[in-house]
């Protein structure tokens, strides 16, 4: 082994640096407001650098991962030129400036040493809001421009105000102020802990093992890359549509494994579509990323070392690389997942053996809110997404009913949803319709059905994939999982509707809305 | 005479203690997991028959104190073997409650993502036709034929317990109370969990896990209980709850899933005797063994209790001793992974084959474990036995870890101290969870360390966390019989109110104390709770009663417990939020969740024996690696030590089953009960 490299206090400061993302996690949970961040826990937190590189993120959402260093480089970028204070905290939430979809807001913040100029570290966290306007409620609209997807929020210096001004915009005031307040305090617990550790250790230690480790990471994804046969391996996938009538839009992955570097080119993918399922490029990243962190089979740091060995090639004005001002709401939950498809569609040529059949391939977003014209008192932002079957190994049939890829939020209670919204859930159950497979293969987890009953109008989006192009198996991909279907009844015909797989509907007292969540792709061991 | 038992999983200790609250006699003896009662009732006959005056006592004039694992290795077991002997009865659609969990995957970059297996397997969930709504109303009434149709659908399973779990249950208990009461009439031998009873509380899945686990343990729990009641008479028998509490027979015959956490609640309530003792009231429990390191903490004599812990990766929500546990021991092994860091666990060498010094490894595949680092370090003097059959090898243990040092390119010794820094970094971020996490500043407390392995790290850890006291109990190994021993009847009631209270027009809070709901809620919880206490004999006087009430702003979802005695509840609300959280959400309006009442009987004492005076005065030397040299440190033997004996730094004090560093910063004292407290600095 290099003997420059301290194996000893690599170690040590790998869990210092994690302990101080975990914290910030528990503390923006414990006093958020919003079921969907304090139940579901939809938010990452991380450490960085000076320049921006993320040293630690704790295990939280993988989607952030790639990407809340774009939003901290953001920062950096727009105010570098300003003094920041130690007292200053940023805001972001602009997808072309450093954020992924408007209702991911990000707050980030320096950590100054010995009287410096400029920090020497930056902390950030990034929850998912579940109303910053837009239009409709849960801001996942079915929209085709940046601008019908809510406040946009560019590099900002937080001020009382601004705050307000923020939350003004979004259906429940109320609530985005308290949840923003939570990401704030839980920035100060990540100053207080990351500044306690440069004393004790020196803020030159602190810098240079935040270095070492985002080295030690790198030389680990190397390790792996070398364990993949050189070559190149073609994969294309596609999003079911866009929801405004453009279908079939490829992903297309190109991956050369090269003198232990991966390129991974998507220059063979769809221009950006009207719809709002483009990714812009922090989305590809982290997507990218993941599938790489995936490889490691040991607890490695998750920080910008990944993706040092890594080349990620894309065309701006694409659907994994969109330009102002394209729709984005659907790119971080559901084109991020297509994605990952895409890259272990590749990678599973080179490495058959390691890659499972496809997940899902959809989180499958419900946002429910209250109709415009109701009593502002009453008015209400529901989100959720929904978990599905994940793909079988070539060892193992995949898991039932379980988040995949790149999210990894909770359900929400019912019992708590009840509480807080005037709608029920009628069935939540794992689907029993999965086809027995003839062959010896190995099988893919089911998904879910649940089923919503109203008791009030409502406004309604599904944002889902999934519906007309099956999770691959392997290593036949023109075979499948589950297909996800939506279904819809009406309180005077109870015979159920097919929903298209992204659709925005108002819905009276007594229709339900029945989702059927996709299953996992079979995998058939070679004989 | 009273008489307390600890069932581990290898040992079951025994303390017999006299009328005047002495400790009289200890004994060991191997656990029988196939029938756990076989080892208690065993040890409690030994050690009346050890103890010289034993034929004045019959057995069954003996009150018994039992502490076990039972419950989790019965659950564990049941578990992995795909248990069918339980059912679990859900609201109709909901069925799938225990396999979908919360829907999340424990490992997030798990190519094959896989969950903990359910309690309870699909096939044994049974959907009942009715609903009700978030606030207890009906929506679908249950019907006898529903209940019928049921009942035939249960007894095809051929099952032996059963929890009914229904959504809103929490709000209003009558549909899951109708079921039980057919179940009772129709199936009188089934075990019967009732959900709205064991934990009348939101959230539904956490609620079926806890109530599933309750079903799955019940059936090996109530025969094992049984028969030491039988063998004891059931008033002479008390078991230790995972609340730190001491429970009746029957009610943990009835929800055995509340002594989950029996026997580390017992070693937590060790340390609080400990720590009493020397007038220490703020406390950091650390128990490290061979494979896994419990801490918790304890403010003013009381263990920090929480409700989201989980047995076997499953959630058990009920309030339980806040015993984070960690998978660093001492036998973790070491090892160096592809980028090049030195980890340390999670794979461990457990008891066989062991640590490379007990030369029972492959000796072509020498693995090394934390302990091999310290005797590597001379932490453990070449004389020290092991064991019946084990001698310390040396010469393994170097080996061992020498080939970490070749592959990391450090020479053995710092290699070693590399090995025990991993660990110490893992232990700490342990003991931050349970302190800083939680607001608590771990310089205000006291390292109480047991366990075969607390003392090579305690020292280290009290550095690492700023900590200036370690105490180091009195026969660390027979700490929890000792710990349930003090232990009282202790009871929690509490009633959910959630009542929104808002600011008036000049921006204040009503005063919550003179809330009428309130008071005739504490009124109710003070009946219930003192009619509890008179059930268990304990006298009004001496039964002990504290009032809290949760608090939290409104839409939050977690609470914050206030006692109720302090002159404004919401200023010392507004208080401890913004020491957790760091801020006042000032005139927002504040929900009261819940009242609560902690009802307990008085404390056991207990005493050690007074040591008068040491069994010999040999001291001896010892090199010890320390700073990039050897360094001469002086080895005692613990029963050689007097009270008040001044003990230097660069010590090591040996004694059965564990080992004590007092490195060159520290020095201590062996207090008049023969504990030893060691203390930051060097005496001046």
């Amino acid at each position: 082994m290099n003997a420059n490299i301290d194996s000893i206090e690599l170690e040590v400061f790998k869990h210092l640096f994690a302990s101080v993302a975990e914290e910030m996690g528990i503390r923006l949970m414990r006093s958020a407001y919003s079921p969907n961040i304090k139940e579901r826990r939809d938010y990452s937190c991380a450490v960085f650098d000076r320049n921006g590189d993320m040293i630690a993120q704790a295990a939280h959402i993988p989607v952030h991962l790639g990407s809340c260093p774009l939003s901290v480089k953001a920062i950096i970028d727009t105010f570098a030129s300003q003094n920041i204070t130690p007292q200053d905290r940023f805001i972001v939430n602009d997808p072309f400036a450093g954020g992924t979809h408007l209702p991911d807001i990000t707050v980030v913040s320096g950590i100054f040493v010995n009287n410096e100029k400029s920090p020497r570290f930056y902390v950030c966290n990034r929850a998912h809001h579940a109303d910053v306007g837009g239009l409709t409620p849960g801001s996942l609209p079915i929209s085709s421009h940046i601008d019908e997807e809510g406040v946009r929020i560019p590099p900002t210096r937080i001020t009382n105000d601004f705050l307000q001004h923020v939350a003004n915009q979004s259906r429940t005031p109320d609530e985005r102020l308290g949840d923003l307040q939570a990401q704030l305090a839980a920035l100060n617990i990540g100053i207080q802990r990351l500044s306690e550790m440069c004393d004790k250790y020196s803020p030159d230690t602190i810098s240079r093992l935040g270095q070492e480790l985002q080295d030690y990471t790198a030389r680990y994804t190397k390790q792996i890359i070398n364990t993949i046969p050189d070559g190149q391996y073609i994969f294309t996938d596609y999003m079911d549509d866009d929801g405004q009538g453009n279908t079939d839009l490829p992903i297309q992955v190109k991956l050369t494994i090269k003198e232990h570097h991966a390129t991974v080119d998507f220059s063979g993918s769809a221009p950006q579509t009207q719809g709002p399922i483009n990714a812009v490029k922090a989305i590809t990243q982290s997507a990218v990323m993941y599938c790489f962190r995936c490889l490691a089979d040991d607890d490695i740091p998750s920080n910008s070392g990944v993706l040092q060995p890594v080349n990620i090639i894309t065309q701006p004005g694409t659907i994994i690389d969109a330009q102002y001002p394209a729709a984005v709401a659907g790119g971080n939950v559901e084109t991020s997942q297509r994605i990952v498809d895409a890259v272990f569609g590749a990678l599973a040529q080179a490495i058959p053996d390691q890659i499972p059949a496809a997940s899902q391939g959809t989180m499958n977003n419900v946002t429910i809110g209250s109709l415009p014209d109701s009593d502002p008192s009453k008015a209400f932002a529901y989100y959720e997404t929904i978990a599905g079957g994940s793909g079988a190994t070539s060892h193992a049939s995949g898991t039932n009913a379980i988040h995949s890829h790149m999210t990894n939020t909770l359900n929400t209670p019912i019992e708590a949803l009840e509480h807080a919204y005037p709608f029920r859930i009628e069935k939540y159950l794992i689907r029993d319709d999965k086809k027995t497979s003839t062959t010896n293969a190995n099988q893919g987890g089911s998904g879910i059905v649940r089923k919503y009953i109203f008791d009030q109008p409502a406004i309604v989006t599904l944002l889902t994939e999934r519906r007309t192009r099956l999770p691959y198996s392997l290593p036949d991909t023109t075979q499948g999982g589950q297909q996800g279907i939506n279904f819809y009844t009406s309180a005077t015909d109870q015979s159920a509707k097919i929903l298209p797989g992204k659709i925005c509907l108002n819905v009276q007292p007594g229709n339900t809305i029945e989702i059927h969540t996709p299953g996992g792709g079979d995998f058939s061991p070679s004989k | 005479m009273r008489i307390g038992v600890d069932t581990g999983g290898t040992f079951t200790d025994v303390v017999l203690l006299s009328d005047d609250d002495k400790i009289v006699c200890t004994h060991k003896l191997l656990s029988t997991p196939h029938d756990p009662s076989q080892a208690v009732l065993d040890g409690i006959y030994e050690i009346l028959k050890k103890h010289a005056d034993d034929k004045q006592y019959a057995t069954s004039s003996i009150d018994v104190v039992h502490g076990s694992t039972v419950a989790t290795n019965a659950l564990l077991e049941l578990r992995d073997l795909g248990n069918l002997k339980s059912a679990l009865i859900t609201t109709d659609g909901f069925t799938d409650v225990l396999a979908i969990a919360r829907q999340t995957r424990p490992d997030l970059y798990a190519l094959n993502p896989k969950r903990p297996t359910p309690p309870i397997p699909r096939s044994h969930c049974i959907g009942m036709n009715e609903r009700l709504g978030a606030h207890g109303n009906v929506l679908t009434p249950l019907t006898e034929n529903s209940i019928n149709t049921t009942l035939k659908q249960i007894r095809t399973l051929n099952i032996e317990s059963i929890a009914i779990c229904l959504l809103h249950s929490y709000a209003n208990p009558d549909h899951e109370n109708l079921i039980a009461d057919a179940i009772k009439k129709q199936l009188p031998d089934l075990h019967i969990t009732v959900s709205s009873e064991l934990l009348p509380e939101y959230r539904e899945y956490e609620r079926a896990a806890t109530c599933a686990i309750n079903a799955v343990v019940a059936p090996k729990m109530e025969q094992y209980i049984k028969r030491l009641e039988n063998e004891l008479g059931e008033e002479h028998l008390r078991v230790i709850g995972s609340h730190g509490g001491t429970l009746p027979g029957k009610v943990v015959r009835h929800h055995p899933v509340k002594t989950i956490l029996s026997g580390p609640a017992g070693g937590v309530l060790g340390a609080i005797q400990s720590g009493q003792q020397e007038s220490l009231n703020n406390l950091i429990t650390f128990d490290m063994g061979g494979t896994s390191t419990d801490v918790s903490l304890i403010k003013n004599g009381h263990a920090h209790l929480s409700t989201d812990h989980k047995a076997a990766g499953l959630p058990v929500h009920l309030p339980m001793v806040d015993i984070h546990t960690v998978g660093a021991g001492g036998g973790s092994i070491a090892w160096v992974d592809h980028g090049g860091a030195l980890r340390v666990g999670p794979q461990s060498a457990g008891a066989t084959p062991g640590p490379a010094c007990y030369g029972k490894q492959n000796p072509n595949q020498l693995l090394a474990t934390v302990t091999d680092a310290h005797v590597v370090l001379g932490h453990i003097p070449s004389s020290t036995k092991l064991g019946e059959d084990l001698t310390l090898n040396i010469d393994l243990a170097k080996q061992a870890v020498q080939t970490i040092a070749d592959q990391i390119s450090f020479n053995v010794y710092e290699a070693a101290i590399g090995i025990l820094r991993i660990a110490e970094v893992t232990m700490t971020n342990a003991i931050s969870q349970v302190s800083l996490q939680l607001g608590h500043d771990p310089r205000d407390y006291t390292l109480v360390s047991f366990g075969g392995a607390g003392g090579f790290h305690a020292c280290n850890l009290a550095d690492h966390l700023g900590m200036t006291k370690v105490l180091i109990p009195t026969n660390p190994g027979l700490l929890s019989a000792v710990g349930m021993l003090s232990a009282s009847a202790v009871y929690t009631f509490s009633h959910t109110l959630l009542q929104t209270i808002q600011v008036d027009s000049q921006q204040l809070y009503p005063n919550l104390k003179e809330l009428s709901d309130l008071q005739n809620t504490i009124h109710q919880l003070e009946k219930q709770a003192r009619d509890t206490l008179t059930r268990d004999n304990i006298s009004p006087a001496s039964q002990k009663l504290e009032h809290f009430i949760d608090l939290r702003y409104a839409n939050q979802s977690y609470e914050i417990t206030i006692p109720l005695d302090v002159d404004d509840p919401i200023a010392a609300f507004e208080h401890e939020h913004n020491r957790l959280y760091g801020y006042i959400a000032h005139s927002k309006p504040i929900e009261l969740v819940a009242a609560r009442t902690h009802a307990s009987g008085n404390k056991f004492k207990v005493t050690h024996n007074i040591i008068t005076q040491s069994i010999g005065k040999n001291k001896s030397q010892i090199d010890v690696y320390e700073d990039g040299s050897m360094t001469q440190f002086t080895h005692l033997q613990r029963n050689q030590l007097s009270p008040q004996q001044y003990i230097a730094s660069r010590t090591i004090i040996s004694e059965y089953s564990s080992t004590t560093i007092i490195p060159y910063n520290w020095h201590g004292q062996v207090t008049d009960t023969g504990q030893i407290l060691l203390t930051k600095g060097v005496k001046s």
